[in-house]
């Protein structure tokens, strides 16, 4: 009986209301969990390149944020993280459209559509304009990103797959400017990890042909996928199409241990997406670009800046992409808080 | 060197060693003095340590505080962005609740903004120690609480509180469990942590924080960002130095400690002269041995120093008894004051009995320093006995009666200076002149108490001769001719029942005030009030919407919403600010108008004019009267006011403004009610009364509703439970100075063996030796209680008039409480005849034979 | 003269009679102070024990007061065995039939003469101990100093304070331990001639322990005590 209520609950799922923008940029209070995803891949005059994460959270009245930067040149990452209350001039995210802030962190609505993003940690104070290279792609089937079986095991995800980046980084006197390409998700909904799931590989790359595909894979204790994993191919120019899993083939070629959690993460991937015709190896560009935030989300998490290589329809293709691996390091998973 | 050591042998270490019962004596009276002291210190330091421990667990490293009338708005936080990028700054809501969990324990609750804290303030989290489970932390309802308080409540994580709070009843979830360390030291570990939106929910204080708590980063200009932030915030709120708050709490209990160690103090000094006294003894008993010394070449320095070693030790011995005895005596008293700072100054304050350290030092210190001044006087006297064979005896008493006319002299100026000094201002807002008016007095008393020792012996012979036939003639003749002695021992029994006497009136004129004033200023028949715990004590408020339900209820004539509140004055010193509704003063009149006035035409006139009325202890603090201004912060910013009247108060030693209700309520906006005071229609009984509205309050609103009679017993219950450590220490007082005249006849006994001898061999019976020594004890009671009566009318009078006015504010009529002295008296006497018990065996005991032989 | 106290005296002056008195004092090596003294004394007699110091004269004269007791034998006082009596009754026996007089500190030094010398009859619970003590400083020649403190007083006026006190119970038997043993041989002469007088006066029983053979010449009789025996 059981079985069959959680079926016509999943059918009779609340017809998705449609996205709109810059509305849709902004918070959306009526569901607990929220955030804004940035990451990009930075260069600057001297050819030096970088990755940058920065996140926005939101879980009910809790801001968190987390501000990552990889150093490739140097080899070197960094985070930074914080937690507020949700109080006026502390953290706080806007309805109307983007804005939102922790601290003196920030992403605001800019001129022309623009984001501008402000953030500062240990490498500097970053500042960033980036201006969307494509329209914002709504991800899953009929606007939902169904996570699991049960009836708030989805979101709504929303994607600005390529977004060109100019700014810099400033310590002290000196400002470095920088240029690159960035990448958006926002995502809101109830936050729950689906029901036999342990954690998510999730990767974003960005071609050189100037497509983009998104891929998630949701894991089982055995490391496989479950049936909901599902990605989107984004084409230089049209509509974005989904992927479902049965489509891909992932396997995991290198592994990385952390000394600090002793979690063990995949640490390069071949991945080959048949539909079009993609298939390529994924390597990091540093083996450790491991955040453990013990003092905001408390999830320990792998997020980093990664290079892509392989062919597409036989033809040798290259690319960037930033990769997050959850739930590796024991029962640190993202969603089972909320 | 070795001379030292017989001539120290043979003066005292030898003594010592034959009658070791006699050496103890000095010595547990020094220990209960220090042990008083001592304990009294313990307490104290405890007391203030943890207020100050609470300020500054809350202030944490924080460098500026941001506070308003009415708390700090939320919006007005946004105004303080522009700090990150020099700083941090942290939110923090406060307030109390009363636990529901059958203990009725209160607690404090504290709601900050989680992330903020660790720039700000420590807060470390024990458990849950996973990442995950932590972010479960973050919901709303959660709470975190110090691990001792959670486990001496037998709660664990996910356990659901049971909370009465800003008048209504709720649940909290424990999320996670503290180290008692940083923040969680607040309020002695009794506390719990949440976000501040879930405390200003439980608290009523919704869209409000109490403080905004700012760090700069190392570096940074504090001037500069401290007038940025000034310049940035809006009217009624203001940003001060951190430090302030811990400040205010030590001079909050500065007022209460200082009468606490004056009262030790003085136990101190009763021990002192039991010192004196024991050595004097001993200068005397050895007179001979002093004198072949003397004659055998020993220096008078080398006698000083063999008497200054025997004090000394006394002191030492005593010291280290009272030590021990102390700490457990601050056991005992710990919860006893902090039952009165509780009640008096914070429901939730709490004792930590962290830090005994150093006061342990001070008393040790104390008890040393003042055996050796003790032991000054009569091992002076020591080295003035002439190198020649013994005395007659009764010469040294001779000596002495000449110099009686100075001290009298004497006596006589210190009086008058202290008539002098009790007149003058407070010093630095503390009657610093009126406790040096007290040493006065006793100084006089310990001058002017051979003199009374000898009246007391001439004017009592006749009458103890006809009573009690040849035994008390004897008596007389004992009591006067011991004159150095029974005068050490009459003067610390005296100062120390002076001193209870005048205690028992000071208290008793307090409370009878007291009680006058909860009479004809509590006039409402039923009070509702936030339901409050074990501790009896006012817990949070209550929210606006109760005072319409009280309204309905059928029989209720009329209902004045009061709120009373921490707020200050336009320089930002510290006051209470109370709003009452004045149409209810009017009709049924409040607290009684120190110039008798009619208190309800000046409601009328008052709530017209939007004057406000002063309490007395805001008149004497501020230097105001009727007609002049008193300023309050409001959130409008600051606002001047006329003031209509002062009222009698004791709710404040701060001072308290009382405006109306809705001049309160347009300055304030706050709608908060501290406590709703209802009167009852005629012909509506308040038991009645109250019945009606806790049936129309009840699951509703968590209150405690009480009549009239009810609230007033709790008063004077309280006030009762704020004097129980004076009436101990009083007691301890009278104990040591009762075991000095044990002493002193002990001494006398020992002394008056040959005396004694003759009296038997002249047919003097066992039986009338002992009468005479216990009506000697008798007459030594009489005198001082004679002596104490009038010291104590000084005393009393300094308290009352001078000392209380000037520390609290607070004004006595005077009361003599003719029964409670009587039995404090009689209770002396007793005992007093009780220290005559053992000397008079001693006495009875004597030998004639042995006695009359040893030449 | 007539005096109020001959007529409430006895009609008899007592005798004392000891027999095989010894007093020894406990210790590691007990001290014979008398041993097996055989003494009677006539009523109305003056004896004189003489003897080095340490024979034992005081001891002897504390047991006949009343002040010790002895270790065996019996000593009689006009015909009571004292050494039989209980406590209370020996208390009485001091107070009322035996006066004493001291070598010093033979006075309290707290009270007046006048109070010293009224005191064993005040002791009494008498009413006229004023007048009986008023009368008797009158016969020492004290009146002038009555008020004095005994510090104020020589040492004669003290013994003669003191001779006026061993009579104001109307004691018939009055014992003198070296009464002029701190005195000048002036003064010392002034007090043996006055115990003598008022001895003859009151028809008294005088035992005089002294070391001096002037002062033994004017008793009746004198036994020599060494090493606590007669000889």
């Amino acid at each position: 009986m059981k079985w069959i209520r959680a079926v016509a609950f999943a059918a009779l799922l609340p017809a998705a209301p449609p996205v709109t923008f810059p509305r849709d940029h902004g918070a959306h209070p009526e569901v607990p969990v929220e955030w804004w995803y940035y990451t990009g891949h930075l260069s600057d005059g001297a050819g030096r390149s970088y990755g940058f994460q920065l996140t926005f959270f939101r879980v009910r009245d809790v801001h968190l944020a987390h501000f990552a930067w990889t150093d490739v040149s140097r080899r070197k990452f960094r985070y930074v993280e914080k937690t507020h209350l949700g109080l006026p001039g502390i953290a706080s995210a806007i309805e109307e459209g983007l804005d939102v802030s922790n601290e003196d962190w920030s992403a605001r609505q800019g001129p022309a559509g623009a984001h501008v993003l402000t953030a500062s940690g240990p490498d500097g104070e970053l500042e960033l304009t980036l201006t969307p290279v494509k329209a914002p792609v709504l991800h899953g089937e009929n606007g939902l990103s169904r996570k699991g079986a049960g009836p708030r095991e989805f979101s709504r995800y929303v994607s600005i797959t390529r977004l060109a980046a100019r700014g810099s980084l400033a310590r002290g006197t000196r400002r470095e400017p920088l240029s690159g390409t960035a990448w958006f998700d926002h995502e809101w909904g109830s936050g729950v990890l689906p029901a036999g799931a342990v954690g998510w590989d999730w990767f974003a790359l960005q071609l050189d042909d100037g497509s983009e595909l998104m891929l998630y894979r949701m894991r089982k204790p055995d490391g496989s996928a479950t049936a909901f994993s599902s990605g989107t191919v984004v084409p230089p120019r049209g509509a974005a199409v989904h992927v479902a899993w049965s489509d891909v083939r992932l396997a995991e070629s290198a592994h990385w241990t952390s000394p600090r959690s002793r979690a063990r993460y995949p640490a390069a991937w071949r991945i080959a997406v048949a539909s079009i015709g993609l298939d390529v190896e994924i390597e990091p560009l540093l083996p450790d670009q491991e955040l453990e935030t013990s003092a905001s989300t408390g999830v320990t998490y792998w997020e980093g800046a990664c290079r892509v290589k392989g062919t597409r329809s036989g033809r040798p293709i290259a690319g960037r992409a930033y990769v997050e691996l959850t739930g590796y390091a024991g029962k640190d998973v993202p969603g089972t808080a909320f | 060197m070795k001379g030292f050591r017989l001539v120290l042998s043979a003066l005292v270490t030898g003594p010592g060693r034959r009658r070791p019962i006699r050496a103890l004596l000095p010595v547990v009276g020094v220990a209960i003095g220090v042990a008083a002291v001592a304990a009294i210190h313990h307490a104290n330091r405890s007391v203030i340590e943890s207020f100050r421990e609470s300020a500054r667990a809350v202030a944490g490293r924080s460098d500026f505080v941001v506070v308003g009338a009415r708390g700090v708005p939320l919006d007005a936080i946004e105004r303080l962005r522009f700090l990150w990028r020099i700083g941090s700054f942290a939110p923090l809501v406060s307030g109390s609740a009363v636990l529901e969990d059958g203990t009725g324990e209160v607690v404090s609750i504290l709601g900050t903004d989680y992330g903020a804290e660790g720039a700000v303030r420590e807060m470390r989290l024990v458990a849950p120690a996973t990442g995950a489970e932590r972010a479960r932390l973050l919901s709303s309802g959660t709470v975190l609480l110090p691990i001792s308080f959670a486990s001496r409540h037998g709660f664990r994580i996910g356990s659901r509180i049971p909370l009465s709070t800003g008048g209504v009843r709720t649940q909290v979830t424990v999320g996670g469990l503290l180290a008692l360390s940083g923040l969680a030291r607040a309020a002695g570990g009794d506390i719990l942590v949440t976000d501040v939106f879930t405390a200003g929910r439980l608290l009523g204080k919704s869209g409000f924080v109490d403080r905004v708590d700012v760090v700069l980063d190392p570096g940074s200009s504090a001037d500069a960002a401290r007038r940025e932030i000034a310049r940035r915030l809006p009217p009624g709120l203001s940003v001060e130095p951190a430090g302030r708050a811990a400040l205010a709490a030590g001079r909050m209990a500065r007022a209460f400690r200082f009468n606490l160690n004056a009262l030790g103090s003085l136990t101190l000094l009763v021990g002192m002269f039991l010192v004196a006294n024991a050595v004097s003894i001993s200068v005397l008993r050895r007179r001979p041995e002093i004198a072949t010394l003397r004659s055998l070449g020993a220096s008078r320095a080398s006698i000083f120093a063999a008497f200054a070693v025997e004090g000394l030790a006394v002191g030492a011995a005593g010291t280290l008894f009272g030590e021990v005895g102390g700490l457990v005596l601050a056991r005992i008293a710990l919860s006893a004051v902090s039952g009165t700072v509780s009640s008096v100054y914070a429901p939730a304050a709490k004792i930590s009995a962290a830090g005994f350290g150093a006061p342990v030092l001070a008393a040790a210190a104390a008890g040393a320093l003042s055996s050796f001044l003790a032991v000054l006087l009569p091992a002076a006297e020591a080295t003035r006995v002439p190198p020649a064979p013994a005395m007659r005896p009764g010469s040294t008493e001779q000596v002495r009666r000449r110099r009686l006319r100075p001290r009298a002299a004497a006596a006589a100026l210190a009086l008058v200076t202290a008539a002098v000094l009790s007149r003058a201002n407070p010093v630095a807002g503390f009657p610093y002149l009126g406790f040096a008016a007290v040493a006065l007095v006793v100084v006089a008393l310990a001058l002017v108490s051979p003199i009374a020792v000898r009246a007391g012996a001439a004017s009592t012979r006749l009458l103890l001769a006809r009573l009690f036939g040849p035994a008390g003639r004897l008596a007389t003749a004992f009591f006067g001719g011991s004159l150095a002695r029974n005068a050490v021992a009459v003067t610390a029994l005296a100062m120390a029942l002076g001193m209870t006497l005048a205690m028992i009136t000071t208290v008793a004129s307090m409370r009878e005030t007291v009680r006058a004033w909860v009479e004809s200023s509590l006039r409402a028949d039923v009070w509702v009030r936030p339901a409050s715990g074990r501790a009896g004590a006012v817990v949070g408020d209550l929210p606006a919407e109760i005072v319409p339900f009280v309204q309905s209820v059928a029989g209720v004539a009329a209902v004045d919403p009061i709120r009373i509140r921490e707020a200050s004055d336009a320089s930002g010193r510290a006051l209470t600010v109370g709003a009452s509704d004045f149409r209810v003063l009017a009709r049924a009149g409040g607290a009684p108008l120190l110039d008798g006035r009619d208190s309800r035409k000046t409601a009328e006139a008052a709530r017209r004019e939007r004057e406000v009325l002063v309490s007395e202890p805001y008149a004497r603090r501020f230097g105001t009267s009727r007609g002049d201004v008193a300023s309050l912060r409001t959130p409008k910013g600051p606002r001047s006011f006329r003031i209509a009247g002062v009222y009698r108060d004791f709710t404040s030693d701060r001072g308290t403004v009382l405006l109306d209700r809705s001049l309160y309520l347009d300055l304030f906006g706050d709608t908060r009610v501290t406590s709703v005071g209802i009167l009852a229609r005629d012909g509506v009984s308040a038991d009645d009364l109250r019945r009606r509205i806790r049936t129309a309050l009840h699951g509703r609103f968590a209150v405690d509703v009480t009549t009239n009679r009810e609230l007033r017993r709790q008063v004077l219950r309280i006030f009762d439970r704020t004097f129980a450590v004076t009436r101990a220490l009083e007691g301890i007082a009278v104990v040591v100075s009762v075991l000095g005249i044990a002493n002193a006849l002990v001494g006398s006994a020992v002394e008056r063996r040959r005396s004694f001898g003759l009296l038997r061999a002249l047919g003097a019976s066992r039986g009338q030796i002992r009468s005479a020594v216990l009506l000697e004890a008798l007459l030594a009671g009489v005198v001082a209680t004679v002596a104490a009566v009038a010291a104590g009318a000084a005393f009393a009078a300094l308290l009352i008039g001078v000392i209380n006015p000037q520390s609290f504010g607070w004004s006595f009529v005077p009361r003599v409480p003719i029964g409670r002295l009587a039995a404090a008296v009689s209770l002396v006497l007793l005992a007093s005849l009780a220290a005559g018990l053992v000397p008079g065996r001693i006495a009875a005991a004597t030998d004639p034979a042995a006695a009359l032989s040893e030449e | 003269m007539s005096s109020p106290d001959a007529r409430a005296a006895p009609s008899s002056a007592p005798a004392v009679v000891c027999e095989r008195v010894s007093k020894v004092y406990p210790g590691a090596r007990p001290v014979v102070a008398l041993d097996a003294v055989d003494l009677a004394v006539s009523a109305g007699e003056f004896l004189a024990i003489v003897g080095p110091s340490g024979g034992g004269k005081s001891t002897l004269l504390h047991l006949v007061a009343g002040i010790d007791r002895s270790t065996s034998g019996s000593i009689r006082v006009g015909g009571r065995d004292i050494g039989s009596l209980p406590e209370s009754e020996l208390t009485l026996y001091r107070r009322r039939e035996v006066g004493v007089v001291f070598q010093f500190f033979n006075l309290l030094p707290h009270l007046t003469v006048r109070e010293n010398v009224e005191l064993p009859r005040l002791l009494d619970g008498r009413k006229d101990a004023t007048l009986r003590a008023r009368e008797l400083l009158d016969r020492v020649d004290l009146t002038g100093r009555a008020d004095a403190h005994p510090y104020e007083l020589s040492g004669g006026e003290m013994q003669r304070a003191a001779i006026a006190r061993g009579l104001v119970t109307g004691a018939r038997l009055l014992l003198a331990d070296e009464p002029t043993g701190n005195l000048d041989s002036r003064h010392g002469d002034e007090v043996l001639g006055l115990l003598d007088q008022v001895r003859r006066e009151r028809g008294v029983t005088l035992l005089l322990a002294t070391h001096s053979p002037a002062a033994a010449r004017r008793a009746d009789r004198t036994v020599e005590l060494s090493d606590g025996r007669i000889s």
